[in-house]
């Protein structure tokens, strides 16, 4: 039986109810009748022999590329790059895909003769990754073989001798990556892809690069106008990538693009029923259901978080591409939005999601106030084409308890970002123009990013951006269940009840609004019409 | 008259210490301070003036000697019984039998003791230094509030030396000239730091003390950057109207320190931190945080009087920090010019909005409350509880709009 494509259930009588996720636990919400609850296609089948859809995509690359094999010789200088650990999310059960990609490029590669191999987490400024997840990503045989001789290497965007300029766009932006990257002979970038935003010139125009080179595109301007920046071809963050990606071309740099598109198989058996329609729940889902929410009741926060932060996704790989990079990227986009878009008629007035324990940045970490913020109203929110799930002028309400809860290790620039930036003002404007240069040149931040596992010192601020757009949009944003002094901070408003959330939206939007619920797990993108 | 009389009494003092450790309530029934209908002022000839309290304040200081948590270091320099209340706007006679409000700078030095000749220091003006506080024609005693001869405040009358007595313009109200003392002190304190345009300082405690001390670095050094530690929402409330950035924990000060001079940050070892730090609380946690935050090479102020304290100095050995005690206000040299304190709080007193730290005022009689009110103000919303001796009931002043 084939899957059965995504589907808004519209809220009557007979209506059980909407989990919603609330960080590291879950909450059925009744939703008023009338109300649209949006949910994911099922699951795709996954290919059934990945090494060989591998093998075929490194043979028979798309758009204008020679098979990898022609493009390995003796004596030449090969980087392969690999997304980070913020893909994909949780992360997936062993092997992952990277680790099969790379290893078999490594196998061509040797066969080729080619020597000079070194291998780079194309980190842009995200944290270094950890031994462990180092070793998820690309396997213990390749960690064991290239790490200890110093050839597997985490991109340093603050090393001045690692970097090189490239040129600039047209438009001035500067562009500037990886001297090893730079200077090889063939990049081979090895892909994720979970939702539509990652991919394509992104992975080493961005993946690769520096401050100077991401602050082109990771600015409010950029972001305001990424309409949205899921959607690539109406998202000027995206354009900003393909004009570096042309700069870095011209310049001869050579890239064999590897990108991936995973199934909806976000969460293994025990914790299924979260992405299954509240109403096809049986018996057992029932129980499981019950059992976990109310042991996650009685369990601390630190330790609900590590008990899912250990929960390995059994992803299905749907599709590799291999070759040139906007060709390989166009063929990935097309499965992203098999698996992922549904159609939506048009905008309502609330929007209402639920938030996960898991974003892109806390990967087994804490989800502070910021990535709270970043996951709303950047991500979520920003799952549509068209236009918006909800109006101009419309409330976001979102689920989660937002503590004022904070890694020191992973994200100490955001804990200043949230103390001394956001008490004095929540305009992203105003906090790009005043606070943002000296949060990126801060030597402690730049010494814990290249030296620790802490995020760069300006993320924080790039995490504000990403919900520019949907700043700009809003009437209002109540979190549901989240710590009102948390909320206040970042200019929302908390609500402990879904209905109280609602009372509070009626001065945003009347008292009878349309109200639409994102449903997620698993991940879905809305074509708005 | 009416008076609040405090007595040295080493049982009462035990007995008070003891039970400030246990309760955050002051127990008047076994303090060393009575409330009494029949006081009666020593005689005083001219020039020493008797004056009629309007207003007196409830200090930092006076809160730790009812305590007796403070120091043992003033005993020697203090005449029992003593009227507490150094914070105090008064009527002052004329020569015609009219009075006039004044606010008195209650410093008993060479001058105030008709000591002659004055001693090194105040014959400089320097009265802040005096060392003749138990000499002269006056019982020992630094301030009146701590002197037997002179009375205090926390009563209906008090005697004063003409050269203690400053008069207040018509546009200054009872309850901003109140706070003149505390500015004033305060001044002294910023004044003594002078810190450079640009500069980082930090203000620990938001009580009375960090208040004042925020509003003199407003008015004296508009141009430093000045963080405070604010613990209750009230307090950020007021310090936030004198430019100042508010930090609400040790820990959000701790990151300011390290973000602000780009420094590091090692478990909570900064390197780097603020040029200059004033340390208005005055106790072993608040001295060492301040050693924690300040920069190698800077300066703290000890603002607030200190409790007896234990110290790690290492952080001050190590980053060369120098600890400047600063203590009462004296002349000051002010934009080339010498100028009494007071004078220069007075003059400013306008443009701070004084008259928002009073809180509330109490009566004689309702000692205990008040001392209650004052020993938890942070945690209860205020800042500075002073005594009105005329009044029946206590009450909030009119705020200024």
């Amino acid at each position: 039986m084939s899957p059965r494509p995504g589907f808004i259930l519209n809220v009557d009588k007979s209506y059980p109810g909407t989990l919603f996720w609330h960080g590291e636990g879950y909450r059925i919400e009744k939703l008023p009748e009338g109300s649209s609850v949006i949910y994911a296609p099922e699951s795709l089948p996954s290919l059934s022999d990945p090494l060989g859809a591998i093998e075929d995509a490194l043979d028979n690359p798309v758009g204008d590329s020679d098979p990898l094999d022609t493009l390995l010789t003796s004596g030449m200088r090969l980087t392969i790059a690999f997304d980070d650990v913020s893909l994909p999310l949780p992360q997936m059960v062993s092997p992952d895909i990277r680790s099969l990609i790379i290893e078999a490029v490594l196998e061509r590669a040797a066969r080729a003769g080619v020597e000079d191999v070194v291998l780079i987490a194309a980190l842009a400024l995200h944290r270094r990754m950890t031994e462990s997840e180092l070793r998820h990503a690309v396997g213990d045989r390749v960690y064991d073989s290239f790490y200890p001789r110093g050839l597997l290497l985490q991109h340093d965007a603050e090393d001045p001798k690692g970097l090189s300029f490239i040129g600039l766009t047209p438009q001035g932006e500067e562009v500037e990556i990886s001297k090893r990257a730079a200077e090889s002979d063939l990049i081979v970038y090895v892909n994720v892809n979970l939702v539509s935003m990652d991919g394509g010139h992104k992975s080493v125009a961005t993946g690769l690069s520096s401050y100077r080179s991401l602050r082109h595109h990771h600015n409010v301007k950029t972001m305001v106008h990424s309409k949205s920046f899921m959607d690539r071809h109406n998202s000027q963050l995206h354009s900003s990538n393909w004009r570096m990606g042309a700069v870095i071309k011209e310049a001869g740099i050579k890239i064999f693009q590897i990108e991936t598109t995973l199934n909806n198989d976000t969460f293994p058996k025990q914790f299924e029923f979260l992405q299954k329609r509240e109403w096809e729940w049986n018996l057992k889902d029932r129980a499981k259901f019950i059992t976990t929410s109310k042991a996650l009741e009685a369990t601390p926060p630190w330790m609900a978080r590590n008990i899912f932060h250990s929960i390995r996704s059994p992803y299905g790989l749907t599709g590799v591409n291999a070759g040139e990079v906007d060709a390989v990227h166009e063929k990935t986009l097309e499965r992203v939005y098999k698996q992922q878009l549904v159609h939506v008629s048009g905008q309502s007035d609330i929007l209402t999601m639920g938030l996960p324990f898991i974003g892109p940045y806390n990967v087994n970490s804490i989800m502070n106030p910021i990535l709270v913020y970043c996951l709303g109203l950047g991500y979520f929110f920003n799952m549509y084409k068209n236009k918006p799930l909800v109006r101009k002028g419309g409330v976001l309400i979102m689920s989660h308890p937002t503590r004022n809860e904070f890694d020191p290790v992973f994200h100490p620039s955001y804990i200043d970002f949230y103390e001394n930036v956001l008490s004095e003002t929540t305009d992203p404007i105003e906090i790009e123009a005043k606070y943002e240069k000296s949060y990126a040149e801060d030597p402690w931040y730049i010494h814990l990013y290249r030296t620790g596992n802490a995020y760069h010192g300006v993320h924080p601020f790039y995490m504000w951006y990403w919900g520019a757009h949907a700043l700009d949009h809003l009437g209002a944003v109540i979190i549901l269940g989240g710590d009102p002094k948390v909320a206040k901070r970042l200019g929302f408003m908390a609500a402990s009840t879904l209905n109280d959330a609602l009372a509070m939206a009626s001065a945003y939007v009347g008292t009878s609004p349309s109200i639409t619920h994102l449903h997620s797990p698993p991940l879905l993108m809305a074509q708005v019409e | 008259m009416k008076a609040l009389v405090f007595s040295r009494s080493p049982t009462r003092y035990a007995a008070t210490r003891t039970l400030s450790v246990v309760s955050s309530r002051f127990n008047a029934s076994v303090s060393p301070l009575d409330f009494t209908t029949n006081f009666e002022l020593p005689n005083r000839n001219l020039p020493y003036q008797q004056c009629k309290v309007l207003l007196s304040g409830i200090c930092g200081s006076d809160i730790s000697m009812l305590d007796s948590s403070s120091s043992r270091y003033f005993e020697d320099f203090t005449s029992f019984p003593f009227v507490p209340g150094h914070e105090i706007v008064a009527l002052a006679p004329n020569d015609d039998g009219t009075k006039r409000r004044v606010v008195i700078e209650p410093g008993l030095s060479c001058i105030v003791r008709e000591i002659s000749p004055l001693c090194d220091y105040c014959s400089v003006g320097a009265t802040d230094k005096c060392i003749n506080t138990i000499s002269g024609s006056l019982n020992s005693g630094t301030q009146t509030g701590y002197c037997h001869s002179t009375g205090g405040g926390w009563s209906e009358n008090f005697i004063a030396h003409p050269s203690q007595i400053h008069d207040l313009p018509e546009s200054i109200s009872n309850e901003a000239a109140l706070m003149i003392e505390p500015l004033a002190c305060a001044m002294h304190g910023v004044l003594r730091a002078k810190p450079k345009a640009d500069s980082e300082v930090a203000v620990i405690g938001a009580g009375t003390v960090g208040q004042m001390t925020l509003a003199a670095l407003f008015t004296l050094a508009p141009e430093a950057k000045v963080s405070a530690l604010a613990r209750y929402s009230n307090q950020a409330e007021l310090a936030s109207s004198f430019g100042a950035s508010i930090l609400r924990s040790n820990d959000e000060l701790r990151r300011t320190a390290r973000r602000k001079s780009k420094g590091i940050m090692v478990a909570n070892r900064v390197m780097g931190g603020f040029d200059t730090t004033f340390d208005c609380v005055g106790t072993n946690e608040t001295l060492s945080h301040a050693l924690e935050i300040t920069r190698p090479g800077g300066t703290v102020i000890l603002s607030g009087l200190p409790s007896p304290m234990r110290i790690d100095l290492t952080p001050l050995w190590h980053k060369q920090i120098s600890i400047v005690g600063t203590y009462a206000y004296g002349s000051e040299i002010y934009e080339d010019k010498t100028i009494r304190t007071f004078e220069l709080a007075i003059q400013r007193a306008n443009s701070l909005g004084l008259e928002r730290f009073v809180s509330t005022i109490y009566p004689l009689e309702d000692f205990e409350e008040a001392i209650n009110h004052a020993r938890n103000s942070g945690r209860r919303g205020a800042t500075k509880i002073a005594f009105d001796p005329a009044s029946k009931v206590s009450h909030t002043p009119r705020k200024a709009s």
